[in-house]
This record gives structure tokens, sequence and C-alpha cells, in this order.
């Protein structure tokens, strides 16, 4: 059983969105939450190129996905919007995948000029997907974050809106779980 | 009357993952569209690209002259399905690997494929956006076809292959218009 999934959407091997995202992650399960990290990096390309929705990674990425209660998605902007690489999971799960589950998108750029493609670009494609509710997204400056080999460095006013962040998902969580057992 | 020095040339981008899908075939229609008018056409499979390389995972040299290709045409048809209220993902994957800028002086044509009308928007503001990042400029044409208007993908019905004559026109008339002027340095 999941709590909240993550999904790295980000296609290079140093990624500092993907750096981002396991840091969250590290702090979730830190608070308690049994997580799990889906990365498009880890995905067979031929799966993802050649639209294969029903292959072994895929379904088992649906699967994953449908027993989480929250997921945090996180993504490089590339050409104004998320990264393509994400994109092509994204068409091959579901219609609904996100139906009733708590999003937090997450995204990192060259400039402060991209911050917009969070609410243009990625939160239209995940409410097609059903989001319950799709927080308010996080955007932090390829500046702010430092990719090494052992350890990711993120500037501490970009940490402060990560945790933030984090804990409105908690507390959402913790909200929706009261209310699901009082119902 | 426009005086360009060089021949116009088309690149058409198929991103379907499907072999012979509906915004192919329109984006084929296009590109024989634009033949007629004396522009040389060739269209790109998306699919037919390895794919570790259209997903950035190594370099390759098939998938580095597909994007030589497209950035030296002068007109550009990008061909899409709607999938999750916007361009497909191997579409936007291939676009992912441009250089900045790499659309400027471009115009581009829009090709997309719903499977109902409530996708319509997906033209304006996904694929619109995704062509202005890259500097190029936009057909105001551009084509949404619904898979009811379309159940036989050998059989282009009148209607749709008026639009692509339509698109087609326009496409060469903006990129005569930018090849003919002599354009200040950047």
């Amino acid at each position: 059983m999941v709590d909240v999934i993550t999904i790295a959407g980000s296609p290079s091997a140093n990624s500092r969105s993907t750096a981002v995202l396991e840091h969250l992650r590290h702090s979730l399960e830190q608070r308690g939450l049994r997580t799990w990290g889906i990365s498009v990096r880890d995905l067979p390309p031929e799966d993802l190129i050649y639209g294969r929705f029903d292959s072994p990674e895929v379904t088992r990425c649906a699967a994953l996905l449908n027993q989480a209660r929250a997921v945090i998605v996180a993504t490089p902007v590339y050409q104004a919007a998320y990264s393509g690489v994400l994109k092509t999971l994204l068409d091959l799960l579901p219609q609904q995948a996100l139906n009733g589950k708590l999003v937090l998108p997450i995204a990192t750029g060259g400039s402060l000029a991209h911050v917009l493609a969070i609410d243009y670009a990625l939160r239209p494609v995940l409410a097609t997907l059903g989001a319950r509710h799709i927080l308010q997204g996080v955007f932090i400056l390829d500046s702010h974050v430092q990719v090494g080999a052992q350890a990711t460095s993120i500037d501490p006013v970009a940490m402060q809106r990560l945790d933030d962040a984090l804990r409105s998902l908690i507390d959402e969580l913790i909200g929706a779980e009261a209310i699901a057992r009082a119902g | 009357m426009a005086n360009h020095q060089t021949a116009l040339g088309a690149i058409g981008i198929a991103g379907s993952p499907s072999a012979n899908s509906r915004s192919r075939v329109l984006v084929a229609r296009v590109l024989a569209e634009l033949s007629a008018l004396g522009v040389e056409g060739r269209l790109i499979d998306l699919v037919e690209l390895p794919a570790d390389a259209l997903l950035a995972r190594r370099q390759d040299e098939t998938v580095a002259e597909a994007i030589q290709r497209t950035t030296r045409a002068q007109i550009v048809v990008l061909g899409t399905p709607v999938y999750r209220a916007s361009y497909a993902g191997q579409l936007k994957a291939f676009l992912d690997l441009f250089p900045q800028d790499a659309l400027r002086d471009r115009v581009v044509g829009l090709v997309a494929t719903g499977a109902g009308p409530i996708h319509a928007l997906a033209i304006d503001h996904g694929l619109r956006p995704l062509v202005a990042s890259l500097r190029g400029l936009t057909a105001a044409r551009a084509i949404y076809a619904v898979d009811a208007q379309f159940p036989d993908k050998n059989n282009l019905p009148q209607e749709l292959a008026q639009q692509a004559r339509a698109l087609a026109e326009e496409l060469y008339a903006l990129a005569s218009g930018l090849a003919g002027v002599d354009r200040p340095e950047a």
C-alpha cells in the first residue's frame, strides 16, 4: 500500500527536478508516509514511444498509481512546458489515472520567465487525468539546485517553499483520511 | 511579388505512435498541396526514429538529421493526435531536442486530430505556444479533425481536403513573404 507516488519527468541523468523530487520523497518517508518513485528514465523507450499502454512496466506504474492517495509530478521546463518524455508516460496512463488523488506539480527551469509553465501547461494535463485537487505548484530555479554525487543542495528559500508545499500535501491527506473515516 | 533566391522546402512531422494515423494522412495531404505549389516536401514519422534517442538517452545520427532537416525547411507542418488534452508526448520529445529559437523565420502549420470536439483548443492552447517557444510563426489556420469526420483513413473527406489546401496556400504565402523580405541583421 502506497501513500504517495512521485513521478520524475526528466530525461536527463543529473536532473535537478528529479533531485528535488527525491528530496521530497525522502522528507515524506521521514514523516512516516509510504512512497514509491517512478522515473520516466527507467521505463523502456519502446513502451513510451510506441504507445504500449499494456506493457508490463506501464501497467505496473498504472497499478501503483492507482493505490496512491497523492502524486507529486516533477519536470524540467522545456519549450515553456513539461518535458515530452513525461508526456509520453502520462499519455499511456488510464484516462482517469489521477481520479480522486491529490497532486503536487513541481518544475525546475532556467529563469522566472518559465514559472507559468506549471499553470498553463502542466496543470491542464493533470486536470484532464482527473486529479481531485491540484495543489499550488512549486517552481525552482536551476541556479537554486546543485546536484552533487552524494547529495543535492537546495537554496534555503526554495527549500522552505518545498517544505510548505509538503506540509499542505500532508495536511490535505490527513484531512481527507479523517473525512473518509468519519463518513 | 516576392522574389526569393532559394526554393521553399517543407517538412511534415507525423507525431502519432500509430503507423497510419489520421494526423499523418492530413500532414501528408498538406505536403501534397504544397508540392502542387512548387514546394518540395518530406514527411518524417517520429516512430521510425530510434526510440531511445527520441527520449534523449543517447545521440543518434538519424535523429540529428531529422532535426536539421526540420530546422532548415522554410515550412514545417506538425501533426499530432490529441492525448490528455494536448499534443502527443512523442512530438514534444522530438521538439525538446531542438536548440533554442530553432524555428525562427520558419512558418508552421498545425494539424491535430481528436476523438471529439471538446479537445479543439489543444491547438491554440497547446501547439501554438509550443511553436512560439521555438520562435516559429504559426499559420492562423489550423486543422482540427474529429475521428467521426474521417472514418476511413484512406478516404479524406472533401471538407478536410479543402482545409488542407487552404492551409498549404497560407503557409506558402507566409513563407514566400518571409523569404522575399530583406531582413535587418538580428
